[in-house]
């Protein structure tokens, strides 16, 4: 269950200020042609604006009348820049004013996300994975620490819970920089965190020939939970696939029929902007694997339906997420696999024969793993374990 | 497990829990001398030695974070102070507690030894939470 928001009032209406504002516009920006731009860019400067906010909070008023204060400073601000009467600002403004009385402070509105995500969390377990656990007790902390975001103003965190059996995710929020892309990108985030993070290493296994038995310890490993940024698995494979669920499960997960393409959109964006930046070249790899995986799935079994696929995809997927074994395992199972779908890794040194005959390579490659997949697969999915032991990997 | 048994640092740029586990072991393993030294001051056993940098420092990743900014760098020591205490028991009284100091010495000199040899340098972890909020309550 989620907890009571944990913002602090201020920030908690400087948040949902910002966000109705910058989400109504983007509801209306496509609108705007050329010569209404600079217009555009100045309200988009002035609901970011520090100032505003500082002129709105003169009084400590409670969330529907610091709305009505927000709004109202805008209109002034934004007003005097307007030569003639612009229909789009007043169109934007109208908008903006019916929405107020019913826009949910952030929190809540946050908190209603993660519950529908919890929702449809249970139910994936169950229908889309093989050992079916039950989801572990789950819970949202919202926070604003502008050093912890990392994204659009925004950061994520999982850790266990103080008794060890449960996860904690924390949402991070830079109030500063809380902009334009921020509101629509939380549920990117919050499904990132929630799927990568919060379902993973859910089914113990004990450890067989991997390098470190003592990761099994039980007490070690629940006083450790944690991944390594660069975990090609779990940060790059799982992103792909949390971003193919939130497309899919879109209404039932965000409920807000206006924002859900808006929302959708930015989630894409999100991952594309995550992946680019050069820290993540890891994350980039795992999630061009699991990209490239999907799609030769499709290719090599036409007598699937896509359902079907769609299916056996996310059943490998989340078998391999709920399996806690060695630290390595997972994403060396993503460059293994890379290496014969021929997506190289970062870093990757490929022989010069390799490289001089490599379209030939990766053609018997591909063929081979096509028929070793074939007989691998399941109505159900890839075994997770066969999986492993046709790419060489310990578990 | 006594909670000084694990200590948390920053995430040091370019390097993963792996790699600074396998460093310090190895440091751990080059400092035979320094361990010495540290046993004698605390009135352990020398023949301590051997079970003592045979076994190995834990180092793991604490938390999951969307940026590496969230993920923290966790140091267990407690196979260590786990091979010790037995040892000390005839020598003294609260063995696990002189265990732990010695495995605290030992960590101190590693991490030394981590930035002058290895250049990984361990921070300690910055503040989670921003500072308190001034006050603001609510009117209407």
């Amino acid at each position: 269950m989620s907890v009571p928001s944990s913002l602090h009032p201020f920030d908690e209406h400087v948040l949902t200020a910002k966000a109705m504002a910058f989400s109504v516009l983007a509801r209306h920006a496509h609108l705007w042609i050329d010569e209404d731009l600079p217009l555009l860019f100045e309200l988009e400067t002035t609901i970011g604006k520090a100032e505003l906010v500082r002129k709105v909070a003169r009084d400590n008023v409670a969330l529907p009348t610091f709305l009505e204060s927000y709004v109202e400073h805008i209109e002034s601000s934004v007003m005097p820049l307007v030569k003639k009467g612009s229909k789009l600002f007043e169109l934007y403004l109208a908008d903006l004013q019916n929405i107020q009385s019913d826009w949910p402070p952030i929190c809540r509105q946050v908190d209603r996300w993660f519950d529908n995500l919890k929702i449809i969390g249970a139910d994936y377990l169950e229908r889309f994975t093989t050992e079916k656990p039950k989801l572990p007790p789950i819970r949202l902390e919202q926070r604003v620490s502008a050093q912890d975001c990392t994204l659009r103003g925004l950061g994520g965190d999982t850790n266990k819970d103080d008794d060890g059996c449960g996860r904690i995710i924390t949402l991070f929020y830079d109030r500063e920089a809380f902009g334009k892309e921020s509101f629509l990108s939380i549920p990117y985030m919050l499904s990132h965190e929630f799927w990568c993070h919060g379902l993973c290493r859910l089914v113990s296994q004990k450890t067989g020939n991997g390098e470190r038995a003592e990761e099994d310890d039980e007490v070690e490993s629940d006083e450790t939970f944690g991944t390594n940024p660069a975990d090609g698995f779990e940060e790059g494979w799982m992103d792909f696939v949390q971003l193919e669920i939130l497309g899919k499960e879109l209404h039932r997960f965000i409920d807000m029929t206006a924002f859900e393409a808006l929302i959708h959109s930015h989630s894409a964006a999100c991952q594309f902007e995550r992946i680019a930046q050069k820290r993540n070249a890891v994350v980039r790899h795992g999630v061009a694997v699991a990209d490239r995986f999907y799609a030769f799935l499709e290719q090599s079994f036409e007598n699937l339906s896509a359902k079907d696929l769609h299916s056996a995809f996310l059943q490998t997927s989340l078998d391999l997420n709920i399996l806690s074994l060695r630290t390595s395992g997972k994403p060396e199972l993503v460059i293994n696999l890379g290496h014969k779908l021929g997506v190289s890794a970062a870093g990757e040194r490929l022989r010069s024969e390799v490289l001089h005959d490599r379209d030939l390579v990766i053609l018997s490659m591909h063929e081979q793993l096509q028929q070793d997949l074939s007989a691998l697969l399941t109505p159900t999915g890839l075994p997770a374990s066969k999986l492993f032991k046709l790419l060489k990997i310990k578990t | 497990m006594p909670a000084k048994s694990v200590l948390l640092y920053e995430l040091p740029k370019y390097t993963s829990a792996r790699k600074v586990e396998k460093d310090t072991n190895s440091l751990l393993r080059l400092s035979k001398k320094e361990v010495q030294a540290i046993l004698k001051k605390s009135g352990a056993p020398a023949s301590a030695i051997k079970a003592f940098t045979k076994s190995r420092i834990r180092v793991s990743h604490k938390g999951a974070g969307f940026g590496a900014e969230t993920v923290l760098l966790a140091v267990s020591f407690a196979p260590l102070v786990k091979a010790l205490t037995p040892l000390l028991v005839p020598f003294s009284k609260s063995a696990a507690k002189v265990a732990e100091k010695i495995a605290l010495d030992t960590w101190e000199m590693l991490k030394e030894k981590l930035w002058k040899k290895k250049h990984v340098e361990l921070k300690e972890p910055r503040k989670r939470l921003t500072a308190a909020h001034k006050k603001y309550k609510t009117k209407d």
